[in-house]
């Protein structure tokens, strides 16, 4: 008899043990369906909808410094910089920081970055080149993300943000937390943007387990990043974002845009899956933080006027151009 | 055949055929009488996506010229039948297609603009209330607005506040690109997209290319500390039906005089391939004297426009990138106050 | 005959129009456009902004002295204009067209375009309803 109760307990505790064992197995597989792929060495296996497609519903960002500089690049002192005295060992070199960005100190620096251009540069047309270099020399004015303005696509992708995407079978929904900006990828057909769009007009297909997007009607006011890097009204931009197990995209762009580069190129990333408990885009709203830049030189009178630190007095005056600049985005 | 045989399939016939009149006239809106009354109990289910949640998918013409509350004595009366609106916007066009007047700056005639439908046989979307009117305000409420009256768009506020434009917040919150209506419970101005995911739906509004996130684990809300303009969104299924409860609005809006403590029960219920019916329970005990309750139905925009025209309907609005009119309406009171021509008066900025 | 009338007329908004309230609550004209200083625009495109939530349309006016003015017409919304069956494939750079409306209060060359006209007299307005609209729900 004891023998007996002995040889229960026993299949009984190995039944319970097996029985966890694989409890544990399926709920590691993730949410939704099983996966039915084999997992690289140190992925998560990618959960796929119920058709096969892989589902990248989620909260994802770029983990780099692309959105300062898509090309390699090192640190320097702000966005707006003036010449330092040209004694002292770095001579002709020497640059500081310039008015507006003096008092953010180190929070107001560009770090360095690697390139993310295919090639390491991005093949402007002559003029182009020329107009780039304005625009890098003006970025604090110029840069649609200082005004808040929707960041287009891919660089919507590669801000220093989150975002969602939902997934469903005809529609995918991006949905940026910068500016709440957002885009639809209709995977259904569909008939051509009727006019010109900030995030551009999306249509998308599978190929395979990769998520291949054609991106047209963007409007010609989007920058590639802070560096001055933009494009034309004839920008054509080709997504692909290939999942490399559940928590990570290789995203990989090409950009076409005969006015203004001498050749398609290419740009290339991961994204990453934001793995918190609950992650969650938190509004960022930002039209309210940009009102006093961009109208308050327009109030009956003037609100922003002087800051006071330790060491340091800003004194701000306003201006207001003339009426034929007044209404310039 | 008899004479009054005769006559009685005379009759008969002329009841039939008025009968299918009528249903070709109500048709246009089906079962919405009903429906918006009703918590959407049909006999009739929805398709499920793939992965078996009820199908709301699609883009919705959520917007109606009813207005949300029934009109006090002395106030126009609403319009409850479509031969009556038709009318009435033949009025309305002929109003906007006048000659500009002297002293008018006049705005968009008729071309440029469009109008709403009505819901049938209703005077208002409210409707848990005897008087069909929005409940009285608290106390505490009506100091507030005293304080901070609400602005044009922001529910029952408004009219021109040109008289002093000292800088932007004398300008309402849309003028500002800042806030519309994310939620479609105002019942207008909504042509919401809905997509649904595994675990997540989101509805996306036009203005100003809102997009409401709902995810369906039952995460807990935000701490009471985030405050947001779209609030925070928390959703799950009741059978059919997607509930969804929102908090955590922000102080810096009024959403029809509440405030940051406001909160919506919205339920969306599928009941047949072209109609959502909604409902929406709106709570704030520091600002009405009790909830009220808002229920119309949605109607599939592809239905009605075609799928390209409900696409086209919907494309990008990007307030603040094309924003002129701010800039126009600052520069034009500085020019104002140039003249002389700035009347001073008590302005509703904060 | 109503019923067609309603059927015809009653093409769902995208913004509430009720009796009582403006339409375009979306901004003011009154705080950008003065009432004194209607406008007669007659000039070439050179520019569209076929944006949300307003068209832009520049156009070049020559002036009496022979030298060209550019203006910025602000236009209704790339939607409505849809279904009036209105693209910018109707307004290629270059085409005349001569604008009514109103011109800005702080002396830019900015005015809100009212009623518009092509070259061919054809107008880009729909007149009263029941004339035959060229726009239809589709059902």
């Amino acid at each position: 008899m004891r023998n007996r109760f002995r040889d229960a307990m026993i299949v009984i505790a190995t039944a319970v043990v097996v029985g966890a064992f694989s409890l544990s197995l399926k709920s590691s597989a993730g949410q939704g369906p099983a996966a039915n792929q084999a997992p690289a060495a140190g992925q998560v296996p990618l959960t796929r909808m119920p058709d096969g497609k892989p589902n990248l519903t989620g909260v994802w960002q770029a983990l780099n410094e692309a959105n300062w500089d898509i090309e390699a690049h090192a640190a320097r002192a702000a966005l707006v910089v003036q010449p330092g005295p040209a004694t002292g060992s770095s001579g002709a070199h020497h640059v500081v920081p310039g008015a507006p960005a003096l008092a953010l100190g180190a929070i107001g620096a560009v770090p360095g970055g690697l390139s993310v251009v295919e090639g390491g540069e991005i093949p402007y047309q002559p003029a182009a080149a020329a107009r780039k270099q304005e625009n890098l020399a003006n970025a604090l004015t110029r840069d649609p993300e200082v005004k808040c303005y929707m960041p287009g696509v891919p660089r919507a992708t590669y801000l220093p943000y989150p975002f969602q995407i939902v997934q469903s079978t005809n529609k995918i929904m991006m949905i940026y937390e910068f500016a709440a900006a957002q885009r639809v990828i209709h995977m259904d057909k569909v008939e051509p943007a009727i006019n010109e769009t900030w995030m551009g007009h999306s249509e998308g297909r599978w190929e395979g387990d990769t998520l291949v997007v054609d991106v047209t009607a963007q409007v010609e006011d989007t920058w590639f990043d802070r560096a001055g890097n933009f494009h034309s009204d004839a920008l054509h931009v080709i997504e692909r974002f290939s999942p490399a197990g559940a928590n990570h995209l290789n995203y990989e762009v090409t950009i076409e845009d005969p006015k203004v580069f001498t050749r398609p190129w290419k740009m290339k990333m991961p994204l990453y899956r934001r793995l918190e408990p609950n992650p969650q885009l938190l509004e960022f709203k930002c039209v309210e933080f940009v009102e006093e830049l961009l109208y308050g030189h327009l109030r009956q009178e003037q609100l922003v006027r002087r800051w006071e630190g330790p060491t340091m007095v800003v004194d701000i005056t306003r201006k207001v151009p003339p009426i034929d600049k007044l209404y310039d985005r | 055949m008899t004479m009054k045989y005769r006559f009685l399939v005379l009759t008969g016939a002329f009841i039939l055929v008025a009968a299918l009149a009528l249903v070709s006239l109500v048709a246009q809106a089906p079962a919405e009488k009903n429906a918006a009354k009703t918590n959407g109990a049909t006999s009739w289910t929805p398709p499920r996506t793939p992965w078996g949640d009820p199908d709301l998918q699609g883009i919705w013409n959520a917007t109606w010229r009813t207005p949300t509350q029934r009109p006090r004595r002395g106030e126009p009366a609403v319009v409850t039948d479509e031969e009556d609106a038709a009318e009435a916007i033949d009025e309305l066009v002929k109003g906007y297609d006048a000659p500009l007047k002297q002293g008018d700056v006049g705005t968009y005639n008729a071309f440029w603009r469009e109008w709403g439908t009505v819901l049938k046989g209703r005077t208002e979307l409210i409707v848990d209330s005897p008087d069909g009117r929005i409940p009285p305000m608290t106390k505490e409420a009506q100091a507030r607005e005293a304080r901070y009256p609400r602005q044009r768009g922001e529910g029952g506020g408004g009219g021109d506040r040109d008289s002093n434009t000292r800088g932007p917040e004398d300008r309402s919150l849309r003028e500002r690109c800042l806030s519309w209506d994310a939620q479609p419970y105002t019942g207008h101005g909504g042509f919401p997209r809905i997509v649904q995911a595994p675990g997540y739906v989101v509805i996306t509004i036009l203005r100003i290319h809102e997009a409401r996130i709902i995810p369906l684990d039952g995460r807990p809300h935000l701490p009471k500390s985030v405050q947001q303009l779209n609030g925070d969104q928390r959703g799950h299924w009741e059978g059919d039906t997607l509930v969804v409860e929102t908090t955590n609005f922000t102080d810096k809006k009024s959403y029809d005089g509440a405030r940051e403590n406001l909160t919506l029960l919205e339920r969306f219920t599928r009941v047949d391939p072209n109609t959502i019916n909604y409902e929406v329970t709106i709570t704030d005990p520091t600002t009405w004297v009790r909830p009220w309750k808002m229920a119309f139905p949605f109607r599939n925009a592809a239905r009605e426009f075609g799928p390209d025209g409900a696409e086209a309907g919907i494309t990008e609005y990007a307030c603040h990138e094309g924003n002129h009119a701010l800039t126009g309406a600052l520069s034009g009171a500085r020019a104002d106050d140039k003249a002389g021509l700035t009347k001073k008066s008590a302005s509703n900025a904060r | 005959m109503r019923a067609k009338l309603a059927a015809v007329v009653v093409a769902i908004g995208l913004i509430l129009v009720s009796v009582a309230v403006p339409a375009w609550a979306h901004h003011s004209f009154a705080a950008e456009f003065d009432a004194n200083k209607p406008v007669n625009i007659k000039g070439t495109v050179t520019r569209l902004e076929w944006v949300n939530p307003h068209v832009w349309i520049h156009v070049n006016v020559k002036k009496p002295d022979g030298s060209l003015e550019n203006w910025a017409i602000e236009a209704g919304t790339p939607n409505t204009l849809y279904r009036r069956g209105i693209t910018k494939v109707l307004l290629p750079i270059g085409t005349e067209i001569a604008i009514v409306g109103f011109s800005a209060k702080d002396g830019s060359r900015r005015a809100n375009g009212r009623d518009m006209k092509l070259a061919d007299g054809r107008s880009l307005f729909l007149g009263s309803s029941g004339t035959g609209a060229p726009y239809d729900p589709k059902k």
